[in-house]
C-alpha cells in the first residue's frame, strides 16, 4: 500500500506552490571514523533546515543538525611510563553542525520530488569522557560537509505539510588528539516533517 | 513555526546527554605515579602510623580521620606494602621509606540567578560533580550547584634521601571518588588492592 501510493501519488502533478520551508527531521546515525572509541549507531540526533525556492530546480538556505553519539568502555588499567590509570569510561561525542545547503529536485512539480543536495559549513564537537565523577572535554571546530540524497512528499496538492526522508554522509574536519580522532565521519539516515510556505 | 523550531533547537543544545550518576559510580578511579628513576627494590622497611589517615578539607579544621574507616584503610595498605616483601617498623627505627596516607575533601556550595529569557544559558554541566536544581523553564530561577568530592591519596615518600628535612615522594595512588561512589567502604579497599595490582615495580 505504501508503494502504491508513491507509484499513483508520485507521478501526479503538483503545481510548485510554495516559496519556502522549514524540516524538522529525526536522525539516526553511525559513525566511521575511529570507531574502536566510539562504534555504537546514535539515535539521538536531529537537523533542522530552511529552504527558499530559486527556480524550478534549485533550493537553497541552512541546515542546523545535532547529533550525540556514546559508547562504553568497561573497567580496564592504561599503563604508560610515569604510571597506570585504572576506570571504565563512558565516551561521548556531541556534534553540532550549520550549513549553507542547496538542494537539487528532480521534479519540483510532483507529490514525490527526490532531491540530491549539498552542505558545507561549520562543525563543532565535543569529545567528552566521563570517568567516576571526572570528565575530561576536548573541544574542536571544523569544516563541515555533507553530502545528501532523499525525497520530499506533499501530503495534499494544498497542504502546508510533508514528509522528508534522506540519507547522509557527514565529513567534519573537527580532529582530537586526546581522543585520536583525525576526523569525524558518519552517515545517517533522516526522516521528519515539512512545513511549505508562501 | 518559526518560534516552534526554535525551541526545539534550544531545548535539543540544552540538554546534552550524560552517563546516569549511578553508572558512573560504579567502581573508583584508580591512578598511580611514580618516579621512573627510582629502583624500589632497594627499600626496606616503613612507616606508617596504623590507625590515622590525613584530611585535608574546606570543610572543617579536623585534620586527621581516626575511625573504623581509617583502621580498615591502613590496614589495607599495610597488608599490600607487607605482601610486596617490605616490613613495617616504628618511626624511630629509621625506616627506608614513610607512607602517607590522607583524604582530600573539596566541598563548594554557590547560588546564581538564571534567566533563561534573557539569555538562553544552561547552567550546571561540564565541572565534574556538580548537581543542579533549576526552577520553571521561563523564568528566572535560583540554581544551586553543590560540588563536593573526596579523593584518598596513598604517598610512598623516600626517607632515605632526606633533603632540608623534605622527603622526595617517589610513588601516589589517587582514589577517587570517595563521596558519591557506591558501597564506598567496599570499594574503597577494592581500590587500594588495585593501585598495588597496577604498581608491580613496588617490591622488595
Amino acid at each position: 500500500m505504501f508503494f502504491a501510493f508513491f507509484l499513483t501519488g508520485s507521478w501526479n502533478a503538483f503545481a510548485q506552490t510554495y516559496d519556502r520551508f522549514f524540516s524538522l527531521s529525526y536522525d539516526v546515525n553511525q559513525p566511521l571514523s575511529n570507531t574502536g572509541f566510539i562504534g555504537n549507531t546514535s539515535g539521538k540526533g536531529f537537523k533542522l533546515g530552511y529552504r527558499e525556492i530559486i527556480n524550478e530546480h534549485f533550493l537553497i538556505g541552512a541546515d542546523i543538525n545535532s547529533a550525540t553519539f556514546n559508547d562504553y568502555a568497561p573497567r580496564q588499567t592504561y599503563e604508560s611510563e610515569t604510571g597506570a590509570f585504572t576506570s571504565d569510561f563512558y565516551r561521548y561525542a556531541y556534534t553540532y553542525g550549520l550549513t549553507l545547503s542547496g538542494d537539487y529536485l528532480f521534479f519540483s512539480d510532483r507529490r514525490f520530488q527526490p532531491f540530491v543536495g549539498l552542505g558545507v559549513g561549520a562543525s563543532y564537537i565535543d569529545y567528552t569522557q566521563y570517568y567516576n565523577i571526572f570528565s575530561s572535554s576536548d573541544r574542536q571546530w571544523g569544516v563541515l560537509i555533507r553530502p545528501e540524497a532523499g525525497a520530499i512528499v506533499r501530503l495534499g496538492k494544498y497542504s502546508s505539510w510533508g514528509i522528508q526522508g534522506a540519507v547522509h554522509y557527514d565529513f567534519s574536519s573537527a580532529k582530537s588528539a586526546d581522543c585520536e580522532y583525525n576526523n569525524f565521519m558518519n552517515v545517517g539516515f533522516q526522516i521528519g516533517l515539512v512545513f511549505f510556505s508562501w | 513555526m518559526k518560534r516552534f523550531f526554535f525551541l526545539v533547537l534550544i531545548a535539543t543544545f540544552s540538554c546534552m546527554e550524560k552517563p546516569s550518576t549511578g553508572d558512573l559510580v560504579k567502581d573508583m578511579v584508580v591512578q598511580t605515579n611514580k618516579d621512573i628513576t627510582v629502583d624500589f627494590k632497594t627499600f626496606s622497611t616503613y612507616a606508617l602510623p596504623l590507625d590515622t589517615i590525613g584530611l585535608v578539607s574546606n570543610t572543617t579544621e579536623t585534620s586527621a580521620i581516626v575511625s573504623n574507616y581509617s583502621k580498615a584503610v591502613v590496614n589495607a595498605v599495610k597488608r599490600n606494602f607487607d605482601n610486596q616483601g617490605y616490613q613495617r617498623v616504628e618511626l624511630n627505627q629509621n625506616p627506608d621509606f614513610g607512607v602517607n596516607i590522607f583524604v582530600v575533601n573539596d566541598l563548594n556550595v554557590f547560588q546564581s540567578v538564571v534567566y533563561p529569557n534573557y539569555y538562553y544559558g544552561y547552567p550546571g554541566y561540564g565541572f565534574g560533580s556538580y548537581y543542579g536544581y533549576g526552577g520553571y523553564y521561563g523564568y528566572p530561577y535560583v540554581n544551586t550547584q553543590v560540588y563536593n568530592q573526596a579523593i584518598l591519596v596513598i604517598e610512598f615518600a623516600d626517607l632515605k634521601t632526606i633533603q632540608n628535612d623534605n622527603a622526595r615522594v617517589v610513588w601516589t595512588a589517587n582514589i577517587g571518588d570517595l563521596i558519591t561512589s557506591v558501597d564506598q567502604n567496599a570499594k574503597v579497599l577494592e581500590a587500594i588492592n588495585q593501585a598495588f595490582v597496577q604498581s608491580p615495580y613496588l617490591k622488595k
